[in-house]
């Protein structure tokens, strides 16, 4: 040791007097040479005084010099102690190994799942909006009467931009579609969306090569041309810098390429569109006030707030309302961030996943601390032995402290290949369609900033798992310890505080089990819900006819009658239909009115969900006829035009329920009558977790569609999809077949599940963790409580008491373990439920049910895993305790 | 012979050779320096102990307390190992730059 170290060991710190020492002697022993060789002492004192110079001056600079010096010795000590504890702790882990790999196990596991969805939700927050300034940016829709989000109309888009003044800088619309792109017989269908020219000005983008568009090209009928994504323009022309200028065949038609957008720009709410092409809609669809279809975004003006921007186009709406009654009455505004339309729909799951997280980190933490508390009790004897020959109690902490601390940072760095495969695991669960739905999370891995959170919670997780243990094991004794039996104060001390956290991981683990247990009641609900048709069994795929070939609507209706004949012939078939948009997926709706009813306020007109249909679909799909008839094919052109309807409809616009044989008028074709003939059960349109909407039902005889899906009922499931597109092929080169899915994963895959199934999925794993740590934690504990009472069980032994009585003495406090912490736990159960919020479905948050089985569950577990540990208290052997002693 | 002013940064060096055989405390020094250059070199007490604790601060020597001849406390210095070796570096190119000076001032022709 050097000799600061003794010095610093002895606690000798030096004395504000030891400048002003060092100089008197100096002056004295000057003084007494000189006398010596003859001085008076009064000359001798002035020469010392005079060759010394400025005494006074000195001391107080050579003060300074020695508080900077013992500064610095005093930081140089610190990080020679620092190396040293690090030194120590690393082989005390090395001297446990099993002791090391747990730690390493529970904290690298934790800290990994924290980081792991630390990268996804920064990825939802900052990469979801590749653009400058994107809180400025706000989505406008209009709303209908009823409350419900609608489109814009071209003219109501015109008069906001002409009217709002200067709350915006730009207002732009946009509207998403699939293209199809390549010559006939191999086209190849391509996310798209059509914008208007100023669309990428007000996202504040340019792109990377070429130009965007210009004011004029987005007027009816479009202009041909296209700008490509980064990464189209990569996979497609492998990054082919000669790209501005080259021709594609979109939807059948040329499209001149102009330019590439940067890499790194997305935008979600068109889907992660790979090709964008400027607005195309004809002149008269761009007249009609009452034909809602532009999706609207917006920037706020430099120096003015959303809440300015908001009310200024509300302003603009209510005077359009007053102007044009016939189609605004009762319509207004909803002004939303950008972000909301990006992240909205998972941030629940987010947050649920976030808290998760922090909880199993919390359990994690409390878990290592029990571990860390054995450990330090086990080192009481050592401890003690430095105290008393003079460590102090804060330096034998900070060495505890380092111990946990160095087990933190080994698990952050176990924590970040865990955070790899955790992102890994969370980003691959999703599929294409929801991924361009959330681009920013394709290719998504941990980076610098995801390393840097791990460190930082390498730090919380090591004070987490150490301070309290350090605090509670160099309070140790030092003269029992060293006299070498029971130290009472500390056992008990350090039990209540073990007993405490295993309690609190208890607690956590049952908030965090009644999550996932709620949300799995959720699942089973929807899942179990009646859709109103039996996707068992029916396979489907969609069909588009584009191009020039396919114009005429009776080309369209002769393919599609003819396809479904052919599809019957598939063996296997039992019937065969198509659909303009199957369930679960949303529709454009129509308001309309009965004849012979009185006429219907403006704002409260009958509306209803638009589907056309052909063949066999209700057959197909399963969906009962309840009144009439369903459509044939003499329901043509030629005939009386003809719709059904759903019962909700029925019920809800034809009093009395006798729909069949009525007629109406949809406010969009004034000119025809519609006689109803027929009505079939409900079936969901948009999300499964909403109600169900009145649907009508046209025959595609009748409204011909250029795109329906197919839907066939077929015991061979989804091995028809050969012989039906070897059909398409020799029906017709080119037409695209996709979407081909069996109907019951398109109910699995509907957004209401996957936004529930997929959250669960990761909570449940994170819940099973936690029930692992909860149950070893109590074993750990109750083992060692038989092992402390040795003695006493020893003793009762000799006095007389039987197995099952000593067993229950360590049960007994088991259980009140158990007791304690699932009460506390249960106060937080309601907590974390709450927060569920919306992805609880069919069952209220604190359901006493759910949460009274989570807790039996739980409490049984961890009753087994305290009665296995307590058996041992019955094999005590109390003459081995008495020849201990 | 009159004074001479310390060129910077000699003190230290005569300082740290002052240390070159054992432990001194300060008044030592001083004695030490008066007595081997014969006056000749008058250094002020205060230079002296600044010197000396600029030197403890860059951790060239080190100080302890300790008894004096007379029976009294002094703080003593020595030298540390870079001490040491600080010590053999000056000596080497004070003597080098030493030998220069005398070689200019020893000169006896204009042209070389």
């Amino acid at each position: 040791m050097s000799p600061h170290g003794f010095r610093r060991l002895l606690r000798i710190r030096p004395r504000p007097g030891d400048v002003e020492q060092e100089l008197r002697f100096h002056l004295d022993s000057r003084i007494e040479d000189l006398i010596r060789n003859g001085s008076t002492r009064e000359d001798a004192r002035a020469r010392a005084l005079a060759e010394f110079g400025d005494v006074d001056r000195t001391a107080r600079e050579l003060r300074a010099s020695r508080r900077r010096l013992l500064t610095r010795r005093a930081r140089a000590d610190w990080r020679s102690d620092l190396r040293l504890d690090a030194k120590i702790a690393w082989r005390g882990l090395l001297r446990r190994p099993g002791l090391a790999a747990s730690l390493l196990l529970i904290l690298g596991l934790a800290s990994g799942a924290c980081g792991a969805i630390f990268t996804v939700v920064r990825a939802a927050w900052f990469a979801a909006m590749p653009y400058p300034e994107p809180g400025r940016l706000l989505n406008v829709y209009e709303v209908k009467s009823d409350g419900e989000l609608s489109e814009a109309s071209w003219p109501d888009y015109m008069d906001w931009r002409t009217q709002v003044g200067s709350d915006f800088s730009g207002l732009a619309g946009y509207d998403p579609a699939n293209v199809f792109v390549g010559e006939v017989g191999d086209t190849r269908m391509l996310r798209a969306a059509r914008v208007t020219a100023e669309f990428f000005d007000v996202l504040g983008i340019a792109p990377s090569r070429g130009r965007a568009f210009r004011t004029g090209e987005d007027g009816p009928g479009g202009t041909p041309i296209a700008l490509l994504s980064h990464g189209y323009w990569q996979r497609q022309f492998g990054g082919d810098p000669a790209v501005i200028g080259r021709v594609l065949t979109v939807n059948g038609a040329p499209c001149t390429i102009v330019g590439v957008l940067p890499k790194g720009f997305h935008f979600a709410p068109a889907g992660d569109a790979e090709l964008w092409l400027p607005l195309d809609r004809d002149a008269d669809l761009r007249t009609q006030r009452s034909d809602h279809w532009l999706l609207v975004v917006g920037r706020v003006a430099d120096g003015k707030s959303l809440r300015e921007a908001r009310t200024g186009l509300e302003l603009v709406m209510g005077r359009l309302a007053g102007a044009y009654p016939e189609s605004n009455k009762g319509r207004t505004v909803r002004v939303t961030p950008l972000r909301d339309a990006v992240i909205g729909e998972i941030r629940p799951a987010l947050i649920a996943l976030s808290l998760a997280v922090a909880l199993v980190l919390v359990i994690a933490c409390a878990n290592a601390a029990g571990l860390f508390l054995s450990r330090t009790l086990g080192r009481a004897r050592e401890l003690s032995v430095r105290m008393a020959i003079g460590a102090t109690r804060g330096r034998v902490v900070r060495q505890l402290v380092t111990e946990s601390l160095l087990a933190g940072v080994g698990g952050a760095i176990i924590g970040v290949i865990v955070a790899r495969l955790g992102v890994r695991y969370l980003v691959g669960g999703l599929d294409e369609g929801a991924l361009d739905h959330l681009p920013f999370f394709r290719d998504l891995s941990p980076d610098g900033v995801t390393v840097a959170f791990l460190a930082l919670l390498a730090i919380i997780t090591g004070l987490g798992a150490g301070l309290a243990p350090a605090l509670v094991g160099a309070r140790a004794d030092a003269l029992h310890s060293l006299g070498g039996t029971v130290r009472p104060t500390a056992t008990q001390r350090s039990g209540r505080l073990r007993d405490g956290l295993v309690a609190g991981q208890l607690a956590l683990t049952l908030a965090l089990l009644s999550g996932t247990a709620l949300m799995a009641r959720s699942l089973l609900s929807l899942l179990s819900q009646d859709l109103g048709f039996q996707p068992e069994e029916v396979v489907t795929g969609r069909v588009a006819l584009t191009g020039p070939a396919w114009e005429s609507t009776s080309a369209q209706q002769r393919f599609f009658e003819t396809l479904l004949a052919r599809v019957k012939t598939i063996p296997g078939v039992r019937s065969a239909g198509a659909i303009s948009n199957l369930p679960l997926s949303p529709g454009g709706t129509n308001t309309f009115r009965v004849e012979g009813e009185p006429e219907p306020d403006q704002a409260s007109r009958p509306e209803a969900t638009r589907r056309q249909v052909a063949g066999e679909y209700f057959q197909a799909m399963g969906i009962p006829l309840l009144a009439g008839r369903v459509f044939s094919q003499r329901d043509d052109s030629t005939t009386q035009p003809v719709i059904m309807v759903s019962a909700s409809l029925a019920k809800r616009y034809f009093p009395g329920g006798r729909a069949v044989g009525r007629r109406l008028r949809f406010f969009a074709f004034p000119d025809t009558t519609w006689e109803v003939i027929g009505v079939v059960g409900d079936v969901t349109v948009g999300r499964i977790d909403a109600d169900l909407p009145p649907i009508y039902y046209l025959s595609h005889l009748q409204v011909a569609a250029n795109r329906l899906t197919l839907t066939a009922r077929t015991s061979s499931g989804t091995s028809m999809y050969p012989a039906l597109r070897a059909q398409l092929a020799t029906m017709a080169p080119g037409v695209a077949l996709y979407y081909e899915a069996p109907m019951t994963t398109v109910v699995s895959d509907s957004p209401a599940i996957v936004a529930r199934r997929y959250p669960l999925r990761v909570i449940g794993a994170l819940a099973a963790v936690a029930i692992l740590l909860a149950v070893a934690g109590v074993y750990g504990v109750v083992s060692n409580n038989v092992a402390e009472r040795r003695r006493e069980i020893g003793i009762r032994s000799a006095l007389g008491a039987n197995r099952m009585q000593l067993i229950g003495l360590i049960l007994r406090r088991g259980a009140l373990l158990v007791g304690t912490g699932l009460l506390s736990g249960g106060l937080l159960a309601l907590i974390f439920s709450r927060a569920l919020g919306s992805m609880l479905y069919g069952v209220k948050p604190g359901d006493p049910v759910t949460l009274g089985l989570v807790t039996l569950g739980l409490g049984a577990t961890t009753l087994v895993a305290s009665w296995w540990p307590a058996r041992r208290a019955g094999r005590v052997d109390p003459a081995e305790i008495l020849r201990e002693e | 012979m009159a004074d001479l002013d310390l060129v910077q940064g000699t003190l230290d060096v005569l300082v740290l050779k002052a240390l070159a055989w054992g432990p001194r405390h300060g008044y030592g020094i001083a004695r030490w320096l008066r007595d081997t250059t014969d006056d000749t070199i008058l250094v002020e007490d205060r230079a002296l102990y600044l010197a000396l604790h600029r030197l403890e601060e860059r951790d060239l020597i080190e100080a302890e307390w300790g008894l004096s001849e007379n029976n009294r406390k002094a703080r003593y210095y020595s030298l540390t190992r870079a001490g040491k070796r600080e010590l053999t570096q000056r000596q080497s190119s004070w003597t080098l730059y030493a030998d220069a000076v005398f070689k200019v001032l020893r000169a006896t022709r204009a042209d070389a």
